[in-house]
């Protein structure tokens, strides 16, 4: 523990070169207060995911400080990942539903790792279910659920056990814009309930909607932080837009606004 | 926590074992097999190792005295051959009795030996195992009043040799293929954890002990390791009962072929390797998985 990281999240000076040689992250240094939604925002290997898989001690950095809730999970000993990551929610974009377990059943399997049984892991899975709207779908096996409806699966097993800290790496990369903007405006509602959420996300319309603080990260470094940022600093077509045009999907949100 | 945990774990091994039936019967029947064979080869082993250490027993230390011998020293000689260390049987065999034997075997061909008895006598000792034997003939060789001694000494030598050969190969052997069904059953298993690769990696995520991640696959390990060796168990006990009524229907004096294996022991070294390589290829490939 140290005074100078009471930060819920606070990552000094890191390099993280693979052992392939790629140098993913560069003298990052980015410090998250509780209570905090940042969006990690860059291009396609510019080291998003990295960076949050540093936070959950999926990877060592290779130099610096990864500070999480008072922890320097660099020096953590390997026995003490498992308690790291009961406090490190993480959604994924490609769900990672067990698919041959009901939805009630994934939320649950968090909470019996971790040796929660009995009434309250019931209590608790249907409170988790409840925050993210399943409550009635949760008999449904995820091949029976929309892409929207897994991931607010995803959400619920992932806060099931009210860690401090929620990643969410590409959320809405499978989601059609209407679902994306549903999921956001969920993890936004699970940020107003007191959890940090930090969303590696390169879904510019959310971003630029949702109007919270936006790191971007390019080639592995911070080069811009802005509280009520956008995605882009100008409306600079990416490379996913470029040549198609907006997609015609997007004009039915004009009219909605998020609104906390 | 474990302890809290363990009907929800044995309730995943069991739906582990369920859900995946066709790979814990490829597993289970892997170790079957792979058992059987061993348990086929540590039971020929075993059977070769009694029967070449039981060999030497039959052979008889025959000691032959000078001509000059009377007869009472004979017999006195032969109570103190009786009263030797290791000795089980001592018994005087007159010349004229081994004349009339040599002569009937050879049916009173007196024109090839003439009528004239060449034989002194002689004492049959039999040593109460076969490994005394050689030691044996040498004690008796420097006693008063023996002329020669003939032990088979060199046949007994080759087959000490031979035997004890044949036990450092089976030993040898043995271990290399029950190693080798450590790997199987290891590759067996890994398998079964890669088609659940999904929920380990789930279960890292969310934040479970390795402890907690091993305990349904180490159980499975053993479920499928005791399973299989209960299979080879019951494949080589009736192979083993066949072969018995065999042996006594045709060829009950064939004694290579008498069962010299301690069967109960047998079994229940080859449960318990079943049970230690099951658990053994659990944890390596667990071990190797978890790593990554």
């Amino acid at each position: 523990m140290s005074a100078n990281h009471s930060a819920v999240l606070d990552l000094v000076n890191v390099w993280l070169r693979y052992g392939n040689g790629v140098l993913a992250l560069q003298g990052v240094d980015l410090r998250l207060e509780a209570g905090e939604f940042v969006f990690l925002v860059g291009q396609t290997g510019s080291g998003k995911s990295s960076l949050l898989c540093l936070i959950n001690r999926e990877v060592r950095p290779t130099s610096g400080e990864v500070w999480v809730d008072g922890q320097d999970v660099a020096r953590l000993r390997a026995g003490h990942v498992p308690a790291l990551r009961r406090k490190v929610g993480v959604v994924y974009q490609d769900f990672r539903l067990l698919p041959d377990r009901t939805i009630w059943e994934n939320v649950a399997f968090a909470l019996r790792v971790i040796g929660v049984g009995g009434r309250e892991l019931s209590r608790r899975t249907e409170m988790a279910l409840d925050v993210v709207g399943l409550a009635d779908r949760a008999r449904a096996l995820p091949h029976q659920l929309s892409g929207g409806e897994q991931q607010r699966a995803t959400i619920a097993r992932a806060i099931v056990n009210h860690p401090p800290i929620l990643l969410a790496d590409e959320p809405t990369g499978n989601l059609d814009p209407d679902t994306s903007w549903e999921i956001i405006q969920l993890l936004n509602k699970i940020n107003i309930l007191g959890t940090t959420v930090l969303v590696a996300s390169h879904d510019q319309m959310i971003v630029d909607r949702l109007q919270k603080r936006v790191v971007e990260l390019d080639h592995g470094t911070v080069v811009r932080d802005e509280a009520g940022g956008r995605y882009a600093l100008q409306a600079v077509p990416t490379v996913r837009n470029s040549g198609q045009g907006r997609d015609p999907r997007l004009r039915v949100l004009d009219g909605l606004r998020y609104d906390p | 926590m474990i302890l809290k945990s363990l009907p929800f774990l044995f309730h995943e091994a069991w739906l582990n074992i369920r859900r995946q039936a066709l790979m814990t019967v490829a597993s289970v029947s892997t170790v079957a097999v792979s058992l059987s064979i061993l348990g086929i080869f540590l039971f020929l082993a075993w059977q070769l190792h009694a029967w070449t250490a039981e060999l030497p027993n039959q052979f008889e230390i025959h000691a032959f005295l000078r001509m000059t011998t009377s007869r009472a020293t004979a017999a006195s000689l032969t109570e103190q051959f009786r009263q030797m260390s290791g000795v089980r049987e001592a018994r005087l065999v007159t010349r004229e009795e081994a004349w009339d034997a040599w002569r009937r075997q050879q049916q009173n061909r007196t024109d090839l030996y003439g009528e004239e008895n060449p034989l002194p006598d002689k004492i049959v000792v039999k040593a109460e195992n076969g490994a005394r034997t050689l030691a044996l003939a040498d004690a008796i060789r420097n006693l008063p009043g023996v002329e020669r001694v003939n032990a088979g000494e060199e046949v007994i030598r080759r087959l000490i040799s031979v035997a004890s050969i044949v036990r450092t190969a089976g030993l040898i052997l043995a271990g290399l293929l029950a190693l080798g069904t450590a790997a199987i059953i290891s590759n067996a298993i890994r398998l079964t954890l890669f088609a659940r690769r999904r929920e380990i990696r789930i279960m890292q995520l969310v934040g479970a002990t390795n402890g907690f991640i091993r305990f349904p696959f180490i159980l499975e390990g053993i479920v499928a390791g005791v399973l299989g060796a209960t299979i080879a168990c019951s494949l080589l006990y009736l192979a083993v009962i066949y072969l018995q009524e065999r042996v006594r229907l045709n060829l009950t004096l064939f004694t290579p072929l008498h069962i010299r294996v301690d069967l109960p022991l047998f079994f229940a070294a080859l449960a318990a390797l079943g049970l230690v390589t099951g658990l053994l290829g659990s944890m390596i490939s667990l071990r190797r998985f978890l790593r990554a």
